[in-house]
């Protein structure tokens, strides 16, 4: 059994197995496509995304073009 | 390096039941997989093809989390952005440690800002390549584990990493100079034996190939027979085109 996500980060795949005997005796693949609207941000996540985009501020004041 | 449109790894993943009548193992589990975020930290506002990004990922995840109990998590590569950034792939691995995977295969993307990037954070995150060498400290290195072990439900999953060789076909020398992929049927046959040993009850492979190559090997499955009897019914039992989006 082949399963993928694809990309972007646009999908994140959900396989259910049931196993007997180390056999696949049922499958069930579906998928969830979180994007802009949904679901909620996650907090921890969305403070690590406001620290990056504080550094990369910081850095491109330095920056100076002619 | 490879540049986008050029060559996008579909990134697959491969799973294979054991044959272990003995063990008359009875259970069930879910797998939740993802591959090739390219680096979407934030989400975009593209209206042709919607990319949550990290921050709803795990937003998902804590969901998938809470309906299924205690899900495999997997990733199977590509995570790093295509082009050269230190400080986004800070941030990335930061997060990624966040959302807690169970296993993460590394791709090819991961050394676009070069070897000491990727293998400075291995410590971070639970990443698995069975078939890569590293030249580092004048010796080629195993720098990532090779598989890992976990169970849910009573069974016992096995989990193995790998990579294919052309996944690093338009990197500059600096990088593939630096960069060995061994034989991947050859590694991946020693860590089912390993695996088998150590007493997994099943094992997934995190298959950093690329669509075709992984179709083409699954393809091949009845080849695999001889050699890898712990996966031979479920490589024949499958013809039709893998599960994706």
């Amino acid at each position: 059994m082949i399963v993928q996500a694809g990309a972007n980060g646009a999908h994140i795949g959900i396989l259910e197995l049931s196993v007997r005997d180390g056999k696949i005796v049922t499958a069930r693949n579906s998928f969830r496509r979180p994007d802009d609207t949904q679901p909620e941000d996650d907090p921890e996540v969305r403070a690590l995304i406001n620290e990056y985009s504080g550094k990369v501020a910081k850095e491109s004041s330095k920056l100076k073009f002619k | 390096m490879r540049t986008r449109g050029v060559f996008i790894p579909a990134v697959l993943l491969i799973v294979c039941g054991l044959l272990l009548p003995a063990r008359a193992k009875e259970g069930s589990f879910t797998l939740v997989y993802t591959n090739s975020l390219n680096g979407y930290l934030d989400y975009c506002l593209c209206k042709e093809d919607p990319k949550g990004g990290l921050v709803k990922r795990a937003t998902e995840l804590r969901a998938l989390r809470a309906a299924y109990g205690s899900p495999v998590l997997v990733e199977t590569g590509d995570f790093f952005a295509y082009q050269c950034d230190p400080l986004l792939a800070e941030y990335l691995v930061k997060a990624y440690a966040l959302m807690a995977y169970d296993a993460i295969a590394v791709g090819d993307q991961e050394f676009s800002g070069g070897i000491e990037l990727i293998t400075g954070h291995r410590w971070g995150l639970p990443l698995l390549s069975n078939n890569l060498l590293v030249y580092d400290m004048f010796a080629w290195q195993a720098m990532f584990r090779r598989a890992t072990m976990v169970e849910r439900g009573g069974i016992r999953i096995g989990i193995i990493g790998s990579i294919s060789a052309d996944a690093f076909k338009y990197y500059p020398a600096k990088i593939t100079d630096r960069v060995r992929v061994l034989d991947q049927l050859a590694e991946i046959k020693k860590d089912v034996d390993s695996l088998k040993a150590a007493g997994a009850d099943f094992i997934i492979l995190l298959s950093h190939s690329g669509h075709d190559h992984d179709w083409r090997s699954s393809a091949r499955c009845p080849t695999w027979d001889s050699s890898w009897a712990g996966i031979r019914r479920r490589c024949s039992a499958r013809r039709s085109p893998p599960a994706g989006p």
